[in-house]
């Protein structure tokens, strides 16, 4: 007579699938791809400005922006800002601080992300669609841009090593 | 046994040894449920393919296509239309940035082998003017000539109030170009 009883099988097999489901989400959660994922999004979120800010909140803002690229600084192709050719990470805060200063409200979308790592897995490149709309004093302007990114790993985490954005059309 | 109807002819259908269903499983399910499942199957395989491909909705945002296109608007997408031909000047497409889920509408002003040129507001092909009964604010865009060459667009809104510069304007590339929209 076997002296387990059915309910004590069907939990075991429930807490199986439980546990390999939880194995399979934490392994999806810790890869690169996913790190760099939720990178762009707090990314995203620091770029976003929703009301006014004072200037050391701005200062603050700009300094964790401007972490988020590497330490030698990157390279900024991008469409209409040629003097951000390559900046490193000084020029880059003063630049956001800078932008950010100018402008009343800042919103940010991003759409269409796709990452992909090497397999040395210390290099990504991203590639997504951002939706920009600027309140600025001189009035409202949005804008469409595909951005590439490519990331490097560093003593700490994943950094922009650089960013190109431009409409998709070539301008004549 | 339950009785299920009778004939005026007095013949009379019983059910033996089956339960009925319920008024709202019927309704949801009909009298033959594998029936309805092959059907609903269908339906969605139509939908799928007819709502992904020759009647895409798109909603139009900003005003780059005033006054053709208003913002805020609905409009039918046909993304097969340039399958089995190239986009003529004048047609309005729809361009492909990143994977394709936002796309801008833009006017195809130019096609391969043409040279274009903006001329304080004047558009030239091939150094004639070409009219623009879609524009109603001429604007001052001008530019230098560009000769398009195989597989190369030059495609712009119908707004010409903005200056060129705030406009996203410029050549496309035919894998770019998606597809057109129904009655433009």
């Amino acid at each position: 007579m076997n002296p387990m009883k059915p309910w004590t099988r069907w939990a075991g097999l429930g807490l199986a699938v439980a546990l390999a489901a939880g194995l399979w989400m934490h392994a999806r959660w810790n890869r690169d791809e996913a790190r760099l994922r939720r990178a762009l999004a707090d990314l995203t979120a620091l770029v976003e400005k929703k009301a006014p800010e004072s200037p050391l909140a701005a200062g603050g803002t700009a300094d964790r922006i401007a972490r988020q690229f590497a330490e030698s600084g990157a390279d900024l192709v991008i469409q209409g800002l040629p003097e951000l050719a390559s900046a490193s990470r000084a020029e880059l805060r003063s630049a956001v601080f800078q932008f950010r200063h100018g402008v009343e409200r800042l919103s940010v979308s991003v759409r269409d992300v796709e990452v992909s790592v090497d397999p040395d897995r210390t290099r990504a490149r991203m590639g997504f669609v951002v939706r920009a709309s600027i309140d600025a004093a001189g009035g409202e302007e949005s804008g469409v841009r595909e951005v590439r990114m490519i990331w490097e790993r560093g003593e700490d985490g994943w950094r922009i090593r650089r960013i190109e954005a431009d409409e998709g059309l070539r301008r004549i | 046994m339950q009785l299920r109807g009778c004939s005026r002819a007095g013949k009379c259908v019983y059910t033996v040894g089956m339960k009925r269903a319920s008024s709202w499983s019927r309704w949801i399910w009909g009298a033959r449920p594998a029936r309805t499942l092959v059907r609903a199957v269908v339906l969605g395989a139509v939908a799928a393919v007819v709502f992904s491909g020759p009647a895409r909705p798109v909603r139009v945002v900003g005003e780059s296509m005033a006054p053709t296109l208003a913002s805020g608007t609905l409009r039918w997408a046909n993304l097969w239309r340039y399958r089995s031909r190239a986009p003529r000047a004048g047609e309005v497409v729809l361009v492909r940035i990143g994977r394709g889920r936002i796309m801008y509408l833009k006017r195809v002003l130019a096609v391969p082998g043409e040279t274009l040129a903006f001329d304080r507001g004047r558009l030239l092909i091939n150094g004639a003017e070409r009219p623009e009964p879609y524009v109603r604010h001429q604007g001052l865009w001008t530019s230098r000539a560009y000769t398009l060459e195989e597989g190369e667009f030059f495609v712009a809104g119908d707004n010409r109030a903005m200056p060129m510069e705030a406009h996203a304007t410029g050549v496309a590339d035919r894998r770019r170009i998606a597809g057109g929209v129904w009655g433009l």
